[in-house]
């Protein structure tokens, strides 16, 4: 069995598959690249994969990843160079490494998310004032203590709400306008088993004039580190 | 590709109903196309991508240059709203074009409670419901078509529609859109080019028919006017090894109801079950050989990478080939790919066969008994005896089978008393062989259908039974089931829902009236339970006058002019009503692959009658 790590990026008409969606995308493209993918035992196997942290529905994305394994050692370029040849239009691998024996998986390697936000807004909002104008709401906002959303239970047996503050999953943040009328807001947001918060919680938050065009998310963190393999390729 | 519709997707469910962009979705270049075509389902993406027929005229319509297909599937409510707060109208997936903006609107009908939805995905494209109304409009709006079984009796609907097509659609759809290009080039009018369709075989334009009523409610007369064929036929491809077949086809993002490669394998049935309109229509039986079907499906198959595939067909088991076929597939593909049939019917199968086609899994097996004697079994042509369907239920349990599935329809034609409770003990004497091999695990799913006659088959001029009648036959059926055992589970269908299909499905042009005014009071999704409003259909029949039971309750003579006289599926109308009256006796007739039986469908083609059956599976009523 022979592991192999990919990056890729998520967006245009992929941006609406969810993780599930994805999974059976993906088994798909994999079966058209005709590459020796390992399956599972039982009635019906599936292709051996393992994703990272899920991305939420909506949401473009640079930085996602997976693990596949395959019955054969194979040159990691071919592997991309064929993937990316019958993958769905929105779905492009840009990275790939091999996998040592005994590599963590990928949900317990992220700590951190970079999303990005493109907000549409007035072009007299993009004057120096308004910059003066942007620093300060973000100030504020970083100043306070409680940032509380309501989450939705899912599933289970008790379904209901919960309260969440979400201040200590917010890291940091940026903003510059990069043309006239839009408005990109740079944050990194906390991810694992201490908690962490979607990029649509935070949208109550900003001013109701900003009008949201697109998600990223940029890139996936560990201890500091971006999580590997870096984009190399292109689509 | 962000424009206006971008925004509304973040706030519906499932937002890939609407985004396109699927493996093999085929966007072409609109400037360029001399006819632009927008194939719609009249019901959501899950259900509408599921459909193999649109899916085949999809690419046969992009395969040539010049032509351009988009699709369109039944907004969900919340988009529907959304459309209306933001003023947008209904849109294809491909290039997000106004439904408005094409030259054809050619719908699939499937089934007769998708009728309002048509009519409500004509509206939100801002589309005049009438065709009257469009005609005025000049050239403004697309020509509106339909196609499907439902083109048999699209009567109810000719008030909308521009025209129809009757039968097998590959072929005639490349001749409907030449002649569309042709008078797009010369300028002609909306007339012109109606005048100028009426030309293609299987091309239907109710304007050009006058009907007249009786004072007494039936059909007094129907008329073609403007040099219209007396009767319109159907269209059938002869030869399915050289019809069109697409070597891709279309991988959604999201998870559909059949999710899976699909094959069409054989076109048609030979059984002659007498209730079925899909055994009438479709006829003659016409196969892929198994050669190509091998063929075919290993490039489907590496231009999709699915994971399971199926082979479709009314009555897959019946393919001349079928054993070797399945056999060979399985070999080849399983377990990596499932190979799956439209559903595992016992009566056609082999236990043996069916556990090749599930990978050694064993899952569900289904046996369809229809009626709950051998007596009305005869009637309806469905040729099964009890004792035939106890020994399939041994077999099935014995051979390690734990689920069995019973589909029966209630409200057949001559129906008892005595057949309820012969399907009742049926019910519970294959529970109990269940029991013995299984115990508690053993499940028996007892499935009940209200029995709904349609155009086009021998029980065409039978009254169908009342709510009052089906509902007291489901109560005796639920109280007599109820203590069989926890792992017998009845389960029916609303009478309210089959009493409307069977209205529709045997109605006339004045019912255009009743879908504009259900429309109106916000009738959506009748096919869907949840969505039925049955409250609102009465107070549309109410408003417009209109008595459902006139088209449901009575028994029509055989010299009644029927609504669909003019239709025709190349089966002879004597040889429907012989069928009739051999039901009345309880006189059943032999599959026609063993026997023709005379329907006349194979004269009026000019086609080779079906292959005999060949090494078919063994078990099952065949062996």
């Amino acid at each position: 069995m022979h592991k192999y790590r990919f990056r890729y990026a998520k967006f245009g008409p992929a941006r609406f598959a969810s993780h599930l969606d994805l999974g059976r995308a993906l088994g798909r493209a994999l079966r058209r690249t005709g590459l020796p993918v390992a399956y599972s035992q039982g009635f019906h196997p599936l292709p051996k994969m393992a994703f990272g942290p899920p991305l939420p529905v909506g949401v473009e994305s640079d930085a996602e990843f997976v693990d596949i394994a395959f019955t054969g050692e194979l040159a990691a370029a071919e592997i991309v160079r064929r993937l990316n040849a019958v993958l769905p239009a929105g779905l492009v691998v840009t990275g790939v490494q091999k996998l040592p024996p005994k590599t963590p998986s990928l949900m317990g390697l992220v700590d951190r998310f970079t999303y990005i936000f493109f907000f549409i807004i007035s072009p007299e909002d993009t004057t120096a004032w308004a910059k003066e104008k942007t620093a300060a709401f973000f100030a504020a906002l970083w100043q306070k203590e409680e940032l509380p959303v309501v989450r939705k239970k899912k599933g289970g047996k008790e379904s209901g709400e919960k309260r969440v503050n979400l201040r200590p999953f917010w890291y940091n943040y940026n903003f510059s306008f990069i043309e006239q009328g839009l408005l990109q807001v740079v944050v990194d947001v906390a991810y694992g088993p201490q908690g962490t918060l979607r990029p649509d919680e935070l949208l109550p938050f900003f001013p109701a004039g900003w009008r949201l065009q697109k998600v990223i998310r940029a890139q996936a963190w560990s201890r500091g580190e971006p999580v590997l393999p870096v984009a190399v390729h292109r689509g | 590709m962000y424009n206006a519709y971008e925004p509304l997707f973040d706030k519906v469910r499932k937002p890939g109903r609407y985004t396109g962009g699927e493996l093999n979705a085929v966007v072409k270049d609109w400037q360029k196309a001399k006819i632009r075509v927008v194939l719609a389902f009249p019901d959501l993406y899950e259900v509408g991508l599921s459909h193999l027929g649109l899916r085949l005229l999809y690419h046969r319509i992009n395969d040539e240059e010049g032509f351009l297909a988009e699709r369109v599937y039944a907004p969900a409510e919340d988009m529907e709203e959304e459309l209306h707060q933001a003023n947008l109208p209904l849109f294809s997936l491909e290039t997000r074009h106004s439904l408005a903006a094409f030259d054809l609107l050619g719908f699939s009908f499937q089934y007769e409670l998708s009728y309002v939805n048509i009519l409500n995905m004509m509206a939100l494209a801002g589309i005049p419901l009438r065709r009257a109304e469009r005609d005025e409009a000049g050239t403004e709006y697309p020509l509106v078509a339909g196609g499907g079984p439902g083109s048999f009796n699209p009567e109810p609907l000719a008030d909308f529609f521009d025209f129809f097509l009757l039968g097998d659609g590959e072929d005639a759809i490349l001749e409907i859109l030449a002649v569309m290009a042709a008078g797009k080039e010369k300028g002609k009018s909306r007339a012109e080019l109606k005048k100028d369709l009426q030309a293609v075989p299987g091309v239907y334009l109710p304007e050009f028919y006058r009907v007249e009523y009786f004072p007494s409610w039936t059909v007094a007369a129907i008329t073609p006017v403007s040099g219209a064929p007396p009767v319109v036929h159907k269209r059938v491809v002869s030869d399915l090894d050289r019809a069109y077949l697409p070597e891709k086809d279309l991988v959604p993002w999201l998870e559909i109801v059949h999710d899976r490669l699909a094959l069409e394998i054989m076109r048609g049935c030979t059984r002659g079950c007498r209730f079925c309109q899909a055994g009438m229509i479709y006829r003659p039986v016409r196969e892929r050989t198994g050669k190509l079907i091998e063929e075919h499906l290993a490039k489907l198959l590496k231009n999709t990478g699915y994971e399971e595939f199926s082979l479709t067909s009314l009555s897959s088991a019946d393919h001349s080939e079928i054993t070797e076929l399945a056999g060979r597939l399985a070999a080849c593909y399983t377990p990596e790919v499932a190979i799956s049939l439209p559903s595992l019917r016992l009566d056609a199968f082999s236990p043996e066969l069916a556990a090749r086609l599930q990978g050694g899994k064993k899952s569900t097996l289904t046996v369809a008994p229809e009626a709950g004697t051998d007596r009305l079994r005869r009637v309806i042509n469905k040729n099964l005896t009890d004792e035939e369907i106890i020994t399939m239920a041994r077999t099935a349990f014995g051979g390690g089978w734990q689920r069995l599935k019973l589909y029966f329809m209630i409200g057949l034609p001559t129906e008892e008393q005595e057949d309820l409770e012969g399907l009742v003990s049926l019910a519970r004497r294959v529970y109990e062989i269940g029991r013995e091999f299984h115990r508690g695990r053993a499940r028996v799913t007892v499935s009940v259908a209200n029995f709904v006659p349609k155009a086009h088959t021998p029980f065409q001029w039978r009254p169908q039974a009342g709510l009052e009648e089906i509902r007291e036959k489901q109560e005796f059926l639920r109280r007599r089931l109820a203590g069989a055992g926890r792992g017998l589970a009845f389960s029916w269908h609303e009478a309210e829902l089959s009493f409307l299909e069977g209205v529709f499905a045997r109605g006339d042009r004045r019912l255009g009236a009743v879908l504009a005014e259900a429309f109106r009071l916000g009738c959506r999704f009748d096919a869907w339970p949840d969505k039925f409003r049955w409250d609102l259909w009465q107070a549309a029949f109410t408003a417009t006058g209109l008595d459902p039971a006139f088209y449901t309750a009575r028994s029509r003579p055989r010299e009644e002019i029927l609504p669909w006289s003019h239709l025709s599926a190349g089966v002879s109308t004597d040889y429907l009503w012989e069928e009739n009256r051999r039901a009345e006796e309880g006189i059943s007739t032999p599959d026609c692959r063993e026997h023709c039986t005379g329907c006349g469908v194979c004269t009026v083609f000019d086609l080779p009658f079906p292959p005999a059956k060949g090494a078919k599976a063994g078990g099952g009523q065949d062996a």
